[in-house]
């Protein structure tokens, strides 16, 4: 009888060791999600005390680094007593704080743009798990913005008005190319694709190629291109209809003169050898020792190719799209990038308070010194002139050249395993390849279109 | 009665040990593996905050997907040209270790084993380099001999693409099951070549009348771990090598359109439809591998 009390007792232990590894693992993880040690330097153990409050806040970490976000979050601990604020910054942000999204723990406030492809914000957008944002954006604040940033499907997404993501990042992309190449050849920056092409036969005979783009990890930075050339094609309206999966907007003229126009790339040539085996970082390699003419790119690229050995005198140049004929309007992309809480958040008031803050003039003036990106504030760019460095500054200033700046994105719609952006920008590398004409490309893209028409989110 | 009792003793000892692993093995291998076939009776985003049934919907919408059948036709590609040739390969060294008299044995043997010790990560990212289209090393190797790299890179065409992943993942796999088949022909007695070479027997009818029936069991065994493998390398090596699936969606397979259809599109219930068929798909394949090699085990 003894001995079986002993048995029962040892299996008691092994069981409660058991439980207690498993309960090991569980507390690890938690710690591991919430918090990061940077930023709290033990301020976290007393964290539940009175009065103490926490703000987790997830960053996308991208070309310029954490450090801007940890000076933020300081500043604004500083001025409200009692909070510490937890940074938690990766490139791989949205596999980190997914599952603690899922389990209905998530961070206080997110920054990771839609078009990240974790697509984090659109699957919150679907199961409307979003924080409203209307006390923040109340008339005088909408007031200082840039027109036409909060019809952006993502910011106000439900077709109400009502703001669900604010719009932090506001910045404009086009064509990049180098100053003192083009300088020294004598080369004109095109303003029509007619020009653009010349200027490709003509630099062919230099040994450059006209092209390049980051066809084997992303070729979706061409959006750059395809967007503002087919508003200024057919007008906003016709982007306008792209993006709300209108009936026969994909098969319109002016989406077929834009694709027609990387079917030229390919048939004469105009693309950069190897471009097709080539991610972005090795694509923007070659466009730095003047392989390329052109790359589509964003105001980063200076900064994320800091280190990169490039051409002698390198300078970058920086122009918006051109257009198909003498006197049509001139576009450029414009993009935001969204900061947004979960409707679950823990601190909700706060990190509404932490919102508004990153619009303050001060802050404004770190992000664009340290991140080289400005708010879609109107007058931003001239605001913080001192500390952008001369490339950024043309990108943000590109509307003074008589550039308009375009934005929007697919209307969202339920969970469907069609993925338009996949067809309308895979599909480019198999137009370089020769695989696909522009006819096929735009009936590709059509059906896609209209079987999204059919379940689009209300 | 005292035996009786020993023998209950000793099932509770067994019990005991094998409690917590039978635990930690439901809850992390059954349970998941149950929750994926629920799941995919769903339409769901990748949080699951949300979730809407729609029955055999997402099965309805997997056999019309087109884009899933090609990534299941490259799957298929992967596991036939990666399994025949890795086993050919890992055959023929495993033979030429064990039959030649060489001093270097031991040495080879490690550098073949070694691309085992890397992670595939590190593998993949390897060839990565080796294929770059403007300093990678094939493409200045096949120069010299003078060929043309293809214009668009190695993993930018359409026809090289798909030979260039499963190149990587041949070269992965070679050494492990050389070693894996050395062991299995360690085990062949001695006498039986010694016989062979006594009545004139070539080295190559050694290997074909001796060598591959005594060692039938083990070939029989990897051709299961070949499958399975095939299946799970092809995402890493196809995700880092070609991440938007391959020209032409040449290289994309099961697992990455699942993971793309999972966190890319947000349409994880979808996704959980994709992984109840690859569940299917290599159990089933496992099962007729097994039935079709079955022979009668020649024993010594």
């Amino acid at each position: 009888m003894r001995s079986y009390f002993k048995k029962l007792f040892a299996l008691i232990c092994v069981l409660a060791f058991g439980v207690m590894l498993l309960g090991g693992c569980a507390k690890v993880s938690d710690k591991e999600a919430g918090t990061d040690p940077a930023a709290t330097s033990g301020k976290n153990t007393n964290a539940g005390a009175e009065g103490q409050k926490e703000l987790n806040v997830a960053v996308f970490e991208g070309g310029y680094g954490r450090e801007v976000w940890d000076t933020l979050a300081k500043k604004f601990a500083e001025k409200h007593d009692g909070v510490t604020v937890n940074i938690t910054a990766n490139p791989k942000i949205g596999d980190v704080i997914r599952p603690q999204i899922m389990s209905g723990n998530p961070p206080d406030v997110i920054f990771l743009s839609a078009t990240n492809e974790s697509g984090i914000l659109q699957s919150l957008i679907q199961d409307k798990a979003l924080l409203c944002l209307d006390d923040i954006f109340d008339a005088d604040m909408k007031a200082k913005f840039v027109k036409g940033v909060f019809d952006a499907p993502t910011v106000s997404p439900y077709g109400d008005g009502k703001i669900y993501s604010a719009p932090l990042f506001y910045s404009t992309m086009g064509l990049f190319y180098n100053k003192t190449l083009f300088k020294e050849k004598g080369y004109d920056v095109p303003k029509t694709w007619d020009e653009f092409f010349e200027l490709g036969n003509k630099a062919q005979g230099d040994g450059i190629d006209l092209f390049t783009y980051a066809a084997a990890n992303d070729p979706a930075y061409n959006e750059i291109v395809i967007w503002p050339a087919i508003a200024s094609a057919g007008g906003y309206e016709a982007l306008d209809n792209c993006f709300n999966y209108v009936s026969g907007a994909w098969t319109s003229d002016a989406v077929k003169k834009v694709m027609g126009v990387y079917e030229k790339i390919a048939k004469e040539g105009l693309l950069l050898d190897g471009t097709l085996a080539m991610t972005h970082t090795q694509s923007q390699e070659q466009f730095l020792q003047n392989k390329a003419l052109f790359i589509p790119n964003g105001n980063w690229l200076e900064n994320e190719m800091k280190d990169t050995p490039r051409a002698e005198g390198f300078e970058f140049g920086f122009t918006g799209i051109p257009v198909f004929n003498e006197g049509d309007d001139p576009c450029v992309w414009s993009n935001i990038e969204e900061i947004y809480i979960p409707s679950k958040a823990k601190e909700a008031d706060l990190a509404k308070e932490f919102i508004k803050f990153l619009y303050e003039d001060d802050s404004i003036l770190l992000l664009a010194e340290n991140a080289g990106s400005l708010p879609p504030i109107v007058g931003a760019a001239e605001k913080t002139r001192s500390v952008l460095s001369d490339c950024v500054y043309e990108t943000y200033a590109i509307s003074e050249k008589g550039f308009v700046p375009v934005t929007g994105g697919f209307a969202l719609t339920e969970q469907t395993e069609v993925s338009i952006r996949d067809d309308l920008f895979n599909s480019i590398n198999n137009v370089m390849a020769g695989e696909l004409d522009t006819e096929g490309w735009s009936k590709l893209v059509e059906e896609d279109s209209q079987k999204l028409s059919e379940i689009l989110l209300k | 009665m005292k035996s009786g009792r020993s023998q209950r003793e000793k099932r509770r000892f067994i019990a005991v040990c094998t409690i917590p692993t039978v635990v930690i093995y439901i809850l992390i291998m059954v349970v998941p593996t149950i929750n994926v076939f629920y799941m995919s009776f769903f339409k769901m985003s990748s949080l699951s905050l949300e979730k809407k049934f729609v029955g055999f919907d997402n099965f309805k919408t997997l056999i019309g997907d087109g884009k899933f059948r090609q990534a299941f036709a490259n799957n298929i590609f992967f596991i036939v040209s990666v399994t025949a040739i890795t086993i050919v390969l890992a055959l023929f060294f495993a033979a030429l270790l064990k039959q030649s008299k060489l001093k270097e044995k031991p040495f080879y043997q490690t550098v073949f084993f070694f691309p085992n010790v890397l992670s595939l990560v590190v593998i993949a990212t390897l060839f990565i380099q080796i294929y770059d289209p403007t300093k990678g090393i094939l493409s200045a190797g096949v120069k010299i001999i003078g060929i043309n790299a293809p214009m668009q890179g190695w993993l930018g065409e359409a026809t090289s693409a798909r030979w260039c992943v499963a190149a990587a993942m041949i070269w992965q796999a070679v050494g492990y099951y050389m070693v894996m088949y050395i062991a299995g022909m360690d085990g062949i007695p001695k006498d039986l070549y010694e016989v062979a070479d006594l009545e004139g027997m070539s080295g190559i009818k050694q290997f074909f009348y001796i060598t591959l029936p005594l060692m039938w069991e083990i070939v029989r065994v990897t051709l299961v771990f070949f499958i399975i493998s095939a299946i799970n390398m092809s995402f890493v090596f196809v995700r880092l090598m070609t991440p938007t699936g391959g020209p032409n969606g040449k290289t994309e397979v099961i697992l990455t359109y699942m993971y793309k259809q999972a966190f890319t599109n947000s349409n994880f219930g979808y996704a959980m439809t994709v992984g109840v068929f690859v569940f299917m798909f290599s159990f089933v394949l496992a099962l007729i591998s097994n039935a079709v090699t079955k022979r009668d085990i020649v024993q010594y």
